[in-house]
């Protein structure tokens, strides 16, 4: 999809070389990062309370204190939901940018986002779906009916999906989609009212059953997306040279497609849409770790909800007595990192 | 493209939601405009200036269309039928007319309006204000551009706000309409008539007064909007002899920024007040927010004295007061306050 | 568009005899499909000229031109429809010949202003200056355009490191397309939330406010544009074989580069300051040209034709079908490009032909 002129083969094995050593202590790193970010997660918010407190909350739950409430209602949920949305967008945007050999892939771009508020929509509005935790299904079915759609309409034709295809048919979809969204949403103003507690991707007011709905998806998918480390690296030389390692295209291009529907239909049912983490993460474990799939689909799943759950304890401090959306904070820490990382160089091709 | 702009998009219509419910909220626009002509009544041609220009209406108007927020309740409490209104589909019926007005128009007969497709915050529908072969275009409260009321004076004569968009109390709007109609007299008895009836209840219901009361809408995940003093609806309290709590202060980190601000459900105990009012547009919301175990645990909440302000009509017509709305409301708003401010120690 | 590897061009290198045969019969197929194009926009414009709320009818139209018609009609014709029909037009041609461009120097079919942080900057100027400077018509119409450009001069310059890499131009539009997203986040959420439906427009583009006042210079900037790009479009055929070929050929590859993409944003920017960021246009106009014409190379001319024609009916759409409702433009658009784009998907064998 670049103009790389067969440049995975020769650059991939001579990054990968030097990077091991790197690679094992960007890991600790990372594993640390994500460790502290969790914790801060659970002792920070809009409301300052003490280290004390919080810990008390944690450990002995008094459910008419109102501030241990705060941790273990609203605070460790939405922890939580950081933890495994986070990580499921990051692996999942690092399997589509395998999958579709473009740099560009995020979850929004096969469709899946908006196939997932599309169906949301149509619950509330239709159905009258009222709860995050009934708009999970729909959701699901919203990403694997338009991932589905994507992948059809791109498979027609001898050569089957080609990453050329995938994109265009991914964004055609993602159109035609929010199109439709859009339009309900203006004409129908109560579906709009139940809407934005969903849509305005955020880790608030998620709550545990949805976390407990979505995790079996994420621990599926994140597994079958590990198990794609080596096809994937396979694919990136190009589809002739796969072939000629001996691998199953289709078989791979059938699992990744599995295994982004599953992170990011979970992903998009929990926090609704959060744009740019998935595009963002991968493309810093790149930088760090090199072109080897098996390592970049481990160290996205650690990064990215480091950096969700960071950016989420930054929303609830900065507009304090009130909160920002998660959303606005990703954009703003990760754009200027991913662009110096992008002008370092760094930014290894795919 | 899509990707990218999707959630704000959906952001966007989110907040055009909110915007449905906020964009009644004037904030204090100051001195009336009132500039040109008119005398007493029928004294035409009548000049009124605004923000956006001149409108000189030749004569007493026959045509009225309204667009913009409420003009159409002074309209047609002035007895006039609208030929053309803007819709409203939060709170209005299945053809986006509010309730008070719909029976207002049933009262004085005549021709039904044409309702104007597109929100009163759209840009406005011209080809169908051109259909409905207005004498005059009253928008005295609405966001209409320079460029936009340009093109509408080409229609017929426009009255735009006097001084900001959406910042155009209810008084000041009849007694802007009631000048374009000519009939100011009956406007400034109107106004007088509403006031009163405010003040009787107000007196009628000793209760209310100086009990406290803290006015916030749940509109986004995890966090309150929590309405200023100079908020229309809390400013209809006010009316009614109760008072802001000092939460609403203590809590603001910005007080000049707009018509309200933002308190995470984290902060929901720092609210001390003696009622708390907000509005829910169904049964629904109200329950998915009362469920919530932080709401749950506000002493107000507990102990009864939660105003719970439901259904669209009721919210549109409490959180945008008008000459009409006030009277079709007042007397299930009071009640459901009386009864919070009863359960006051 | 131009994919990475060889395997997925038309493979192998014909002979000069068969690239000639070749060339004559996809050159005359993309004058049939331009024909076609041609006819269908002015049937459309037709259409939509005499197609309103206001109850003035063709015959009506009729009357206008022997200056027969009475003010009423003359308004709701000239005044109303005429401007609107013709932003519509001038503002998909822009847009589509914007993303033709941009897909072209970038080599990538995801590459176009509305990806690339373009028309995210404008949606991001247009909302400042909606909320906080209170500006409409024409003067907004300037800020969205200086933003834009203001933020394609940034993208450039973030992105030059010894010259510009379509790769790294890419990656860094992205960037700055998510800071202006949260830049209009931000600013929604903060502010008055009365703007919000004025601000709407901002974020789906609209054609509700178009008239002549901001189509003069629109249609002033689209010809001078447009004249640059028939000085420049030799070299782009060039530079569409890559940069040692253009190199080879004496056309130099980086200069030429930047002043395509200055046409590009310039393109992109007149439109989005009058309408707003209008979604997927500019995406879809070159692959929907270039698979339709299949010829496997650039086709400017139908591509500024399918973005207007797209533009026009997706206003027409937005207007008529669903009574009571006048949908923003922006909303209609992905609806009407994108089952035709599908569709083209699901019948092209070659996938070198599209892109």
């Amino acid at each position: 999809m670049t103009t790389t002129t067969g440049g995975g083969a020769r650059t991939a094995p001579a990054t990968r070389r030097p990077g091991r050593p790197r690679a094992a202590l960007g890991f600790l790193l990372l594993g640390l990062a994500l460790a502290v970010a969790a914790l801060l997660s659970l002792a920070v918010g809009a409301n300052p309370l003490p280290p004390g407190v919080v810990l008390d909350a944690v450990l002995r739950t008094d459910p008419t204190l109102p501030d241990h409430l705060v941790v273990v209602e609203k605070r460790l949920p939405r922890t939580l939901v950081g933890l495994t949305a986070g990580l499921a967008l990051g692996m999942a945007g690092a399997v589509m940018q395998g999958l579709t050999r473009n740099p560009l892939a995020d979850p929004g771009l096969l469709g899946i986002n908006a196939g997932a508020s599309l169906f949301v929509v149509g619950a509330i509005s239709l159905l009258g779906a009222t709860s995050p935790g009934e708009y999970v299904w729909f959701a699901f079915a919203g990403a694997a009916v338009s991932a589905v759609v994507v992948y059809g309409v791109s498979s027609f034709g001898r050569e089957g999906a080609t990453p050329v295809k995938l994109a265009l048919a991914g964004a055609a979809v993602t159109a035609a989609l929010t199109s439709i969204v859009t339009a309900v949403l203006l004409v129908d103003q109560s579906s709009l009212d139940q809407m934005r507690f969903w849509q305005v991707g955020a880790l608030a007011a998620r709550g545990l059953p949805v976390v407990a709905q979505t995790t079996p998806f994420i621990v599926g998918g994140a597994l079958v997306a590990l198990l794609l480390g080596r096809s994937l690296n396979g694919l990136a030389l190009g589809d002739d040279v796969a072939r000629g390692l001996g691998q199953n295209i289709v078989r791979t291009r059938i699992l990744a497609a599995v295994a982004i529907v599953a992170l990011c239909g979970a992903a998009t049912a929990s926090v609704g849409p959060i744009a740019f983490v998935g595009l963002l993460v991968p493309h810093v474990a790149r930088s760090v770790v090199g072109l080897d799939y098996r390592l970049i689909l481990p160290f996205s799943a650690l990064a990215s909800p480091t950096l969700l759950l960071a950016c989420d304890v930054i929303a609830r401090v900065v507009a304090r007595p009130g909160e920002l959306q998660v959303g606005i904070v990703t954009a703003v820490i990760g754009a200027p990192l991913f662009i110096a990382l992008v002008r370092k160089g760094k930014a290894v091709r795919l | 493209m899509t990707a990218l702009s999707r959630p704000v998009q959906m952001t966007a219509a989110a907040l055009v939601g909110a915007a449905l419910l906020t964009a009644c909220s004037g904030t204090d626009a100051g001195d009336d405009g009132r500039t040109g002509g008119g005398g007493g009544d029928g004294a035409f041609p009548v000049t009124i200036d605004s923000a956006l220009g001149e409108a000189v209406i030749p004569e007493e108007p026959e045509r009225v269309v309204t667009w913009g927020w409420s003009a159409q309740d002074v309209v047609l409490a002035l007895d006039v039928v609208p030929v053309a209104m803007p819709r409203n589909d939060y709170g209005g019926n299945e053809d986006g007319v509010f309730e008070w007005d719909a029976d207002k128009i049933e009262e004085l007969g005549g021709d039904q309006p044409t309702i104007l497709s597109g929100a009163h915050a759209d840009a406005p529908p011209l080809e169908e204000i051109v259909e409905a072969r207005p004498d005059v275009i009253l928008a005295p409260n609405s966001g209409l551009t320079q460029e936009d009321f340009d093109r509408l004076q080409e229609i017929a004569p426009t009255v735009a706000y006097p001084e900001q968009p959406w910042a155009t109390t209810w008084q000041e709007q009849v007694d802007i309409v009631g000048r374009a109609l000519g009939k100011e007299d009956e406007a400034a008895a109107l106004l007088e008539d509403t006031q009163a009836q405010v003040e009787a209840l107000a007196g009628e219901n000793p209760e209310l007064e100086g009990t406290t009361f803290f006015y916030a809408a749940a509109n986004e995940a995890d966090v309150l909007n929590v309405y200023r003093e100079y908020d229309p609806r809390v400013e209809m309290l006010t009316d009614l002899g109760m008072e802001p709590s000092a939460s609403v202060s203590e809590l603001d980190t910005d007080p000049d920024d707009s018509f309200f601000f933002q308190v995470s459900y984290e902060n929901l105990q720092e609210i001390e007040t003696d009622v708390l009012v907000m509005y829910f547009a169904d049964e629904a919301s109200l329950e998915e927010f009362t469920s919530d175990p932080l709401v749950a645990a506000m002493p107000a909440v507990q102990e009864g004295r939660f105003a719970p302000i439901v259904g669209e009509d009721f919210v549109m017509a409490s959180s945008a007061p008008t000459v009409l709305s006030i009277p079709w409301m007042l007397d299930r708003y009071v009640p459901e306050l009386v009864a919070a401010a009863e359960n006051v120690e | 568009m131009i994919t990475t590897r060889p395997s997925t061009r038309p493979s192998t290198r014909p002979s000069g005899g068969t690239v000639r045969a070749v060339r004559r019969r996809g050159t005359r197929r993309e004058a049939a499909v331009t024909l076609v194009l041609v006819l269908l926009l002015l049937g459309a414009m037709l259409l939509g000229v005499s197609v309103g709320r206001a109850s003035v009818s063709l015959p009506e139209l009729l009357d206008l031109l022997t200056g027969r018609a009475d003010q009423v009609t003359r308004f709701v014709l000239i005044e109303l429809r005429l401007p609107r029909l013709l932003t519509a037009v001038v503002t998909g041609a822009c847009l589509g010949l914007s993303g033709a461009l941009l897909q072209t120097i970038v080599r990538n079919p995801l590459a176009s202003p509305d990806i690339v942080g373009i028309t995210h900057s404008a949606s991001a100027a247009g909302v400042l200056g909606v909320v906080y400077l209170g500006l409409s018509g024409l003067a907004l119409a300037g800020f969205v355009c200086l933003g834009a450009l203001a933020a394609a001069a940034a993208i450039y310059l973030l992105a030059w490191r010894h010259g510009v890499a379509g790769y790294r131009l890419l990656l860094i539009g992205i960037g700055v397309a998510a800071l202006s997203t949260s830049v209009v986040s931000w600013v929604l959420t903060q502010s008055d939330v009365r703007d919000a439906r004025v601000a709407l427009t901002w974020i789906t583009g609209s054609l509700a406010r178009a008239d002549w006042p901001t189509l003069n210079p629109l249609l002033g900037c689209f010809a001078v544009l447009v004249a640059a790009l028939v000085l420049l479009g030799g070299r782009l055929r060039s530079l569409e074989l890559g940069d040692d070929s253009a190199i080879s050929l004496g056309v130099p590859a980086e200069r030429t580069r930047l002043w395509l993409l200055l046409t590009s944003v310039g393109l992109a920017a007149s439109a989005v300051a009058v309408t707003g960021p209008v979604a997927f246009v500019a995406l879809v106009s070159a692959p929907i040209a270039r698979r339709t014409v299949r010829s496997g190379r650039l086709a400017l001319l139908p591509a500024a034709l399918i973005g207007a024609l797209i533009m026009l009916a997706s206003d027409l759409l937005a207007q008529f079908t669903i009574p009571d409702v006048l949908l923003p433009v922006g909303v209609v658009t992905g609806i009407v490009g994108a089952p035709y784009l599908l569709w083209l998907l699901m019948r092209t064998n070659r996938s070198g032909a599209g892109g």
